[in-house]
């Protein structure tokens, strides 16, 4: 496997890898912080954010959707998530898009993100194989 | 070829580094500007590490035990109150992936530390030292300050990318 998931146990209680190792050649990929604010909107042009953090979350997930069908790639390929979010929630959302995969994820609460309104900022890295 | 740098090697020639899997190279301190300035400042600048390596990302912990619940449930969040207390205990469950994956604490190449308060980093890096051997290997490293971590008692999170070198 060129992406093998690092289980230190033999057990089930984690929502995410501790640990994953890329091991053959791959192009890694990284995602600059996504919002829910449109990838292909004009960063000048006004968006106007959900309150719900359910929303915006599911927008997030959309968005980084989007890219990785772009990069010809699927969540099964991303290996590491940060998390950054000025109000919690929205997690299960998560698992409508990863299913039972799970890369290494780290979450921080922060003041404030970029964009006034946006609640969540999802950081990805994600391994790519060369064809 | 592997190559690795290491900033103790703008400084400092014949470091063994990873004993033969990788090369170590060292240049005088005057030919760069980065290990000129690491030469005044005791903090990493940077790792260079070939693309012919493994890449191992480890989620960032906390104090708090590598498998836990999630949610997170009350009765597993136990940890001390101090930081240096803490930083062990994140150590520790970094240890615990970097052992099963055969690597050890000169395989990482880059820490970020999330802290609930920048000014414990002091305290937070004379723990560490004591595992990355007293910084003879030093990993290039970011630290923040952030509001909150995944549970109240946390003060730190630590999260490393290691390199391993490939079996011949």
């Amino acid at each position: 496997m060129p992406i093998q998931v690092v289980n230190t146990r033999n057990v089930d209680k984690t929502a995410f890898a501790p640990g994953l190792r890329i091991s053959s050649d791959m192009d890694l990929l990284f995602l600059s912080g996504v919002t829910a604010r449109p990838p292909g909107l004009d960063a000048s042009a006004p968006y106007d954010y959900s309150d719900s953090i359910e929303d915006q979350t599911r927008s997030v997930l959309e968005n980084i959707q989007e890219i990785l069908d772009e990069a010809g790639i699927t969540w099964r390929e991303v290996v590491k998530i940060v998390r950054f979010y000025t109000e919690a929630g929205g997690n299960a959302i998560r698992a409508e898009y990863l299913g039972d995969w799970q890369p290494c994820s780290t979450t921080l609460g922060v003041d404030r993100l970029p964009d006034p309104g946006a609640k969540i900022m999802y950081d990805v890295t994600a391994a790519v194989p060369r064809s | 070829m592997q190559k690795l740098f290491n900033r103790r090697d703008f400084v400092v020639t014949g470091s063994a580094g990873l004993a033969g899997a990788v090369q170590l190279f060292s240049f005088p301190l005057a030919a760069n500007a980065q290990g000129a300035r690491s030469a005044s400042v005791p903090r990493g600048t940077y790792v260079r590490a070939d693309a012919d390596m493994d890449l191992l990302f480890l989620s960032g912990t906390t104090a708090l035990d590598l498998y836990h619940l999630h949610p997170h449930v009350s009765y597993e969040i136990t940890m001390p109150d101090d930081i240096a207390g803490q930083t062990h205990m994140c150590m520790r469950n970094l240890k615990e992936v970097l052992d099963d994956q055969g690597a050890t604490w000169i395989n990482v190449v880059k820490v970020n530390r999330f802290q609930t308060d920048i000014t414990e980093s002091a305290a937070i890096e004379e723990v560490m030292a004591q595992y990355f051997d007293f910084w003879d290997w030093w990993p290039a490293m970011t630290a923040m300050e952030i509001r909150n971590l995944s549970s109240a008692p946390a003060r730190l999170e630590i999260e490393i990318i290691a390199v391993i070198p490939r079996d011949a």
